[in-house]
């Protein structure tokens, strides 16, 4: 029950930040959408003058079609938009402890000594953010039929080749990782992501418990958290690359993100529980 | 009864507790006093389990401490311990969604006794009225033991006054209070026991009544002997 509380909790802190965020995402995909199409109408029509073309078909039948996805194949207003949710998440990883613990009113004080375990703390404070990312990746997803629209509108049927969304989130490098199609990729890529804030907050609850030594001990620590967690890639690099296949290496993978992920856990509770110093 | 045997505590190389030893009873109001940096907030936050101790032993009422003792323990910090942006009755809220001993009734009884506003964000209050508000939140819960950590520091002649009332009401009656301050005087004819510490140790303790009737000494006498050596 505490941790829902404190979910919520944390979730109502997020609320501005994230409403702001989905008002940048939101304005950057729209603008990216608009002023492609702007952008391939205005470039149809500096062609067709050049070469005395009266029509769109005539154009599509010279130079070929406009899309929506040629948008998502370049650096652009999408990875801006995603580079800046990125970067507020990984900040706020990192806030989310120190915010509590330093300053006038060290709020942390007060969650610490809540009448229930420290873990639903713990908890809360890993899974707040994360719902947050899921939250603007699902509106990343929503934007994506929204900008194809705005484009509809603008560029004409006649100029127009039309790409199922899916394609959009193959082309792009950045959606194809966020939105992988595939399972597999997306768990992978997202137990990484999970795993390596699992090992961030190891690292921060070391540095709130020992402080300076703390920091020496939480780089070892991730240091060796990444080196385990790479076994598979360097075995992929070298000479032994045939004794196992793809698929077990991808399953050697999976089980190594669960050791260290299941290993730091524990150490953090344990470090909350036991060594935090307010 | 708080009990502390032979805590010793450390931050980094500097010893910060060296076997501390003392017992707070309940319905009594311990002082500990000595001058900055004797360890009197690191033995408070070791008891609530806010710093972790090297060794030694700390019993609440016979047992070890754990999280469900924080409804039978209260600290009320130097520091006002909630989010600056929220309101005091936001505050509130948070008190009573967490804490089952959270007495609302007593918490108004003391917003009006101490004239807070609860649409006040805790980051408007000064100094005085977030000591107050730090108070008030301590004693609105139903604890059997009270922490308080220099709940006069900062603070003008009148507010200590009124906070130096509250330690005579029947409102701190049958707790165990153990408290820390510099302003001795304010509340030196409520104090049962004294412990004096210096840099880590105790220099001295004792029954604040027993001295006064054997040696006629009062708290503040003992003080200047011990701290003017």
């Amino acid at each position: 029950m505490t941790y829902w509380k404190l979910l919520n909790f944390e979730l109502r802190r997020l609320a501005l930040p994230l409403g702001i965020l989905a008002v940048i995402t939101t304005a950057l995909q729209v603008y990216n959408a608009y002023s492609q199409a702007n952008k391939s109408i205005d470039y149809a029509h500096r062609i067709m003058k050049k070469e005395h073309l009266s029509t769109m078909e005539q154009y599509a039948n010279e130079h070929g079609y406009f899309s929506y996805s040629k948008s998502f194949d370049e650096l652009n207003w999408l990875i801006l938009s995603i580079f800046i949710c990125a970067a507020f998440i990984g900040f706020y990883f990192v806030f989310i402890w120190y915010r509590d613990s330093v300053g006038r009113h060290p709020f942390m004080t007060r969650l610490l000594m809540l009448p229930a375990s420290r873990r639903n703390l713990y908890w809360a404070k890993l899974t707040a953010p994360l719902l947050v990312m899921i939250a603007l990746l699902a509106l990343q997803q929503l934007l994506l039929p929204v900008g194809d629209s705005i484009y509809r509108s603008i560029v004409p049927s006649e100029v127009r080749e039309d790409v199922p969304l899916q394609m959009l989130i193959l082309i792009n490098p950045a959606l194809n990782i966020l939105l992988s199609p595939s399972i597999v990729d997306l768990l992978l890529y997202y137990g990484t992501g999970i795993t390596a804030v699992i090992v961030l907050y190891t690292g921060i609850l070391l540095e709130r418990s020992y402080r300076w030594y703390g920091i020496l001990v939480g780089l070892v620590y991730a240091a060796v958290a990444i080196f385990v967690v790479m076994i598979p890639l360097i075995i992929l690099q070298s000479d032994y690359r045939y004794t196992m296949m793809d698929s077990q290496l991808t399953v050697f993978y999976f089980i190594l993100l669960a050791a260290v992920s299941g290993i730091s856990v524990w150490y953090s509770q344990y470090l909350l529980a036991k060594k935090f110093t307010i | 009864m708080i009990e502390l045997i032979d805590v010793k505590k450390r931050f980094g190389l500097k010893k910060v507790l060296q076997g501390v030893s003392f017992t707070a009873p309940r319905g009594a109001i311990t002082c500990l006093t000595g001058l900055n940096g004797a360890g009197k907030t690191t033995i408070l936050k070791a008891i609530m389990g806010l710093t972790p101790i090297q060794s030694g032993t700390i019993r609440i009422d016979g047992s070890a401490r754990n999280q469900a003792m924080y409804e039978r323990m209260v600290y009320v910090s130097d520091q006002l311990t909630m989010p600056g942006r929220m309101k005091i009755a936001d505050c509130f809220s948070f008190m009573k969604e967490y804490y089952r001993n959270w007495n609302s009734e007593r918490a108004n009884e003391l917003l009006a006794r101490f004239q807070l506003n609860p649409a006040d964000k805790v980051n408007s209050l000064s100094k005085g009225t977030a000591a107050k508000l730090n108070l008030l939140m301590g004693l609105a819960m139903d604890a059997d033991y009270m922490l308080l950590d220099e709940p006069f520091s900062g603070v003008d002649l009148f507010s200590r006054e009124e906070i130096a009332a509250v330690f005579s009401s029947e409102m701190v009656e049958g707790r165990g209070i153990i408290l820390t301050t510099h302003e001795i005087r304010e509340v030196e004819h409520l104090l049962d026991y004294v412990v004096m510490l210096d840099h880590g140790r105790i220099t001295k303790q004792f029954a604040s009544d027993d001295m006064r009737m054997e040696e006629g000494k009062s708290v503040v006498d003992v003080m200047r002997e011990v701290y003017k050596r």
